[in-house]
């Protein structure tokens, strides 16, 4: 298959496209022609991932209980919440990322910890320093021992913005092309079908049905509560490598 | 095209993704009060748990010697006139009257206790928030939200439906966020509420879901009332929610 590789010294711009018709055809990026379209300037790019990961070990939540004239146990709820550094975010604030909680990319909010009516949840968010994790934990008839989880947070730049006033530029260190939008500085994510880093979808990651919710995630862990009595099968998705 | 330190940079062999539009933006939504009710139990206590001031009148009857004093007069006709001379007089009387008798007696109350019931429902409701150009079917979403829960679904026996996502923090939304959910004794969900961000062709839209399921409640609130049935209207649960969002979307594709 011809590919044609484009680069307009006045505009700056670069793009790679899968035929052999006029570079004309692709100056503007438009929806019909992306399909044609290996690389273009005018397009955002993901990339430059930077990995936080980090264990942590979650403390003991204790009950509250005391007898009632009954002789029984009633339980009186308590909840708190605690917040975790995971490490630090050298982009920004404003960065993409995805997490992966204990080896699944499960959505935010996710439970790590049940024991009867005593739940921990979790969700991993962004400062413009850190990367941290949010917990909320309550317990009402059981104690919350003390777990340790793993998270792994894949800190994405967004190469949106043109830099520099290279068409194409090739030296002994790097190769540049379109204005700074392909460099060999960066390392960007790719289609992976075989062992992926994660994955990506456009579609719902959980339902919820009779009170109770299933979850599929992107990278197809599926887990539900007991009450749920729907048939949320999830939906496909895409490996990327970073 | 591959570097030294960073190996396989570009790949025309191997699909790129990229961002084909950002779309921002803010949704509040309020999850329903579903309805629900307090039921009431109660049983007598028996006597000595309750007391009551009480006041009555009884009839009290006696004999009682009665006395008075009566002016007797006669006439002295040796002096030719009226001698008069007071004289106590008594008798026994039998008598009756009412006295009012006031003191604290022991009486029957109420032990109540009440729970609360919910009724089942299911609710669903979707916001469109922006769409790309037109045949650019894209292939995947990164989805951020900054979420305020600004009024709380909450039970009287279990307080606030828990949720982990941190009021004004940004959070990864991709796919579906758990927002709230909550538990019966034993661990099973009986409630939760997620909101899901997803692509139908070029457009993108957040759609809210909340499902519980029918809750009935354990009897609490156990209350000794000695003067009629306790009040357990404040037990009525409000389980209304409400969430306002930033969606922060970037709308991928796949390079060819």
């Amino acid at each position: 298959m011809t590919k044609t590789l484009y680069a307009d010294g006045s505009s700056g711009r670069v793009f790679i496209y899968n035929n052999a018709s006029p570079p004309s055809e692709y100056d503007s990026v438009s929806g019909a022609k992306l399909s044609d379209l290996h690389f273009h300037s005018d397009l955002s790019y993901i990339g430059s991932t930077e990995i936080v990961q980090a264990s942590i070990n979650h403390p003991q939540r204790t009950r509250d209980s005391e007898s009632s004239k009954f002789g029984s146990d009633t339980y009186k709820p308590r909840t708190g919440t605690s917040d975790y550094r995971l490490g630090p975010n050298n982009l920004n604030a404003t960065s993409l990322f995805v997490v992966v909680y204990n080896g699944y990319q499960a959505p935010s909010g996710t439970r790590i910890q049940q024991r009867g009516e005593s739940i921990r949840l979790v969700s991993v968010y962004l400062t413009s320093s850190e990367v941290r994790l949010h917990e909320t934990w309550s317990t009402f008839d059981n104690t919350l021992y003390a777990t340790t989880q793993t998270y792994t947070v894949y800190i994405i730049r967004k190469l949106f913005n043109k830099s520099g006033t290279a068409a194409i530029q090739v030296n002994p260190s790097g190769f540049t092309a379109g204005y700074g939008k392909l460099d060999t500085a960066y390392k960007y994510i790719r289609r992976s079908d075989a062992s992926p880093t994660f994955y990506v979808s456009p579609y719902k990651t959980a339902d919820v049905r009779g009170g109770g919710y299933k979850v599929v995630t992107a990278d197809g862990s599926s887990y539900q509560s007991n009450t749920y009595t729907g048939s949320f099968s999830g939906a496909s998705s895409t490996g990327v490598k970073v | 095209m591959s570097s030294q330190s960073n190996g396989v940079v570009f790949d025309t062999d191997t699909p790129m993704p990229h961002i084909v539009g950002v779309i921002n933006k803010y949704v509040a939504h309020t999850f329903p009060d579903t309805g629900g009710d307090v039921k009431v139990r109660g049983f007598l206590t028996g006597a000595g748990n309750c007391r009551e001031y009480d006041c009555r009148y009884e009839r009290v009857c006696g004999y009682e010697r009665v006395c008075s004093y009566e002016r007797v007069c006669e006439y002295d006709s040796f002096f030719d006139r009226e001698v008069c001379t007071t004289e106590r007089i008594c008798d026994r009387v039998y008598q009756c009257d009412r006295e009012r008798i006031c003191g604290f007696v022991d009486i029957d109350g109420y032990d109540q206790s009440a729970k609360t019931v919910v009724y089942a429902k299911e609710h669903v409701e979707r916001y469109t928030l922006g769409s790309v150009e037109s045949g650019t079917n894209p292939d995947f979403l990164l989805v951020y939200l900054t979420a305020n829960r600004t009024k709380a679904g909450s039970q009287n026996a279990r307080g606030t439906f828990k949720t982990a996502i941190p009021n004004g923090r940004r959070i990864s939304g991709t796919g579906s966020t758990l927002l709230e959910s909550a538990y019966r004794v034993g661990g099973s969900t009986w409630l939760t509420r997620i909101v899901s961000v997803y692509l139908v062709g070029n457009t993108v839209k957040a759609e809210f879901r909340h499902s519980n399921r029918y809750y009935d409640g354990e009897y609490t609130e156990n209350t000794i009332s000695c003067f009629g049935a306790a009040d357990f209207s404040f037990m009525n649960d409000d389980i209304s929610s409400r969430w306002g969002i930033d969606f922060e979307v970037y709308v991928g594709k796949f390079t060819t």
